[in-house]
């Protein structure tokens, strides 16, 4: 489903002492089937966007167009939405509320007015998404890792089936093997059910390695969109006034390309990729 | 749609007016004693002294009107409903309308503008004081004057604690309560339709979550608390200490004036 938004702006307590602009005047698309990432500071208005486009919260003005769907000022119906995008919250282990991991997962696809043995499939395929192994059905989610925790609330979330996936800041407290681990199965399952993905992140690094499209957001405002190449080749002074740094990779390999000529391809992003192109250099040049 | 935009009623709004430079505890004194003293106003005069005087926090507060009154909404329906009482059931004086069962005695149309008078000057005035005051300085304010009492083993800086702590995670509370509400309603679950007891249900993935949260940030506050070496109030110092100043004085004075104004307004019963 495509994500439309137009001229979007949000206040928290209009006409209060309290009163704060958290977007002004925001405008972007992102097709269908986009890996796409949200990146800035804290405060940047991050969470409020996505907010919006999942329906959770209406904006002070303008629209959004969530595929057949049109999300304005005034709109108070949202159910048909809900069961289109799927959210997966900061520290989302924080809501889960079951006896068990399973009847938790189920949650989600129960209010969808699932058929029971529908529910149940749904659950055993969540599971397998995000790698949770079935003898922990009938386990209390309350006795779990904190790593499979956050797997069973990611799983709650795609056991609905969304076709947008928004996941706001989903590795923040995973240890880097988790990290990795839980974006790069949602990196599959985006390739796999072709749904659209939209990652809240401060990790120039992780923005960098899964997404195609960045967005750019600063105290409310967009100031940059685009493929992650181009939006690092803004340069790092103009990312470090957004508060945001470049990714160690990209820094190297600009650091490296002061001294080459030629210089290094600039879509280099991860180490890996870097590890390749310096792997290339040497080669060509020894032979 | 979230239940977070309504500014609470008397929450504290951060500001340099001569209120909220007062010291919590002649704040707390005069408005002890103004509660009191609102009950001796019987007349035009003592009840226009009272008003004077909330209007005048009010001005001085520098806290815009439209503030205070959106705060004081749900409180006006009890107000109305309490005039409404006694413009049905008090009876003396002249009848001044009968319709029906209903009968409006003169006397029940003053009752009913006394009352409702006292019941919002009440309430500005208490409103007044957490609008001006830290929810700190007002916990910091009560500790010390009371601390006479941890002589008779009341544990004053215990209670005047476990007050700091609940006022403090208020709103932190809430704040979880609207993230995890909206994590559920994410996930399909609504909490609008159905009736009361379906409604009721429908909290509950919202209320375990909250309950094992406020848990779980009570321990990681105890032990906080332990590693930087809290041992209960005894010998303890304070960074900010209080202290009255002219205007707690002139406040006090003010005070003195109000009472001798009103014992002198008010018509002998």
């Amino acid at each position: 489903m495509e994500i439309d938004v137009q001229n979007v702006t949000h206040v928290y307590n209009a006409g209060t002492p309290f009163e704060h602009t958290a977007l002004s005047n925001i405008e972007l698309k992102i097709d269908s089937g986009t890996f796409a990432a949200m990146i800035g500071a804290t405060g940047s208005g991050k969470s409020t966007l996505i907010q919006l486009i999942s329906g959770l919260i209406v904006p002070t003005s303008g629209r959004i167009r969530v595929g057949d769907w049109e999300i304005g000022p005034e709109t108070k119906d949202f159910s048909e939405l809900r069961g289109r995008v799927g959210v997966v919250f900061q520290y989302p282990e924080h809501q889960l509320f079951e006896e068990t991991v399973a009847k938790d997962i189920a949650f989600g696809p129960t209010n969808l007015g699932l058929s029971p043995s529908k529910v149940k499939e749904r659950v055993r395929h969540a599971m397998e998404w995000v790698g949770l192994s079935e003898k922990l059905a009938s386990r209390s989610p309350f006795h779990l890792s904190g790593g499979q925790m956050r797997r069973v609330a990611v799983a709650g979330v795609l056991a609905m089936e969304p076709d947008i996936l928004v996941l706001d800041e989903p590795t923040a407290g995973l240890d880097p093997v988790g990290q990795r681990e839980l974006l790069n199965r949602i990196r599959d399952l985006h390739q796999k059910r072709r749904i659209t993905v939209i990652l809240v992140s401060h990790s120039m690094e992780e923005a960098a390695r899964y997404a195609d499209q960045l967005f750019v957001l600063n105290r409310g405002k967009k100031v940059l969109e685009g493929s992650p190449a181009s939006v690092f080749a803004t340069g790092e002074q103009k990312l470090a006034q957004w508060g945001l740094e470049v990714p160690e990779a990209v820094q190297l390999a600009t650091r490296l390309n002061e001294r080459l000529n030629p210089p290094l391809a600039n879509d280099v992003l991860t180490l890996e990729d870097l590890e390749k192109e310096i792997v290339a250099r040497w080669k060509g040049d020894s032979c | 749609m979230s239940s977070l935009t309504h500014p609470v009623l008397g929450q504290y709004i951060p500001g340099d007016s001569p209120l909220h430079r007062m010291d919590p505890r002649s704040k707390l004194v005069f408005i002890f004693i103004f509660m009191m003293i609102v009950f001796l106003a019987n007349n035009a005069a003592s009840y226009g002294l009272l008003l004077g005087m909330t209007v005048l926090g009010v001005q001085l507060s520098g806290i815009s009107l439209s503030i205070i009154i959106r705060g004081l909404k749900p409180i006006l329906y009890l107000i109305s409903l309490t005039a409404v009482l006694h413009l049905w059931l008090t009876r003396g004086g002249n009848v001044l309308l009968q319709w029906g069962p209903i009968t409006i005695y003169e006397e029940g149309v003053i009752q009913a503008i006394w009352i409702s008078l006292r019941f919002l000057i009440l309430v500005l005035m208490g409103t007044l004081l957490t609008l001006t005051t830290s929810p700190i300085d007002l916990t910091d304010g009560l500790e010390r004057l009371l601390s006479p009492l941890s002589r008779f083993q009341v544990p004053v800086h215990e209670y005047a604690l476990m007050m700091s702590i609940s006022l403090r995670f208020i709103p932190t509370l809430w704040e979880e309560m609207d993230k995890i509400m909206k994590a559920q309603r994410a996930r399909g679950a609504d909490f609008t339709r159905g009736g009361l007891l379906k409604r009721a249900q429908s909290y509950i993935p919202v209320l375990i979550p909250l309950f094992i949260s406020s848990f779980r940030r009570a321990e990681e506050l105890a032990l906080a608390m332990e590693a930087r070496g809290y041992r209960g109030g005894e010998g303890r110092t304070r960074i900010r200490t209080l202290q009255y100043r002219k205007l707690d004085v002139f406040l006090l004075i003010v005070l003195g004036c109000l009472v001798v104004a009103l014992l002198w307004l008010r018509s002998p019963s």
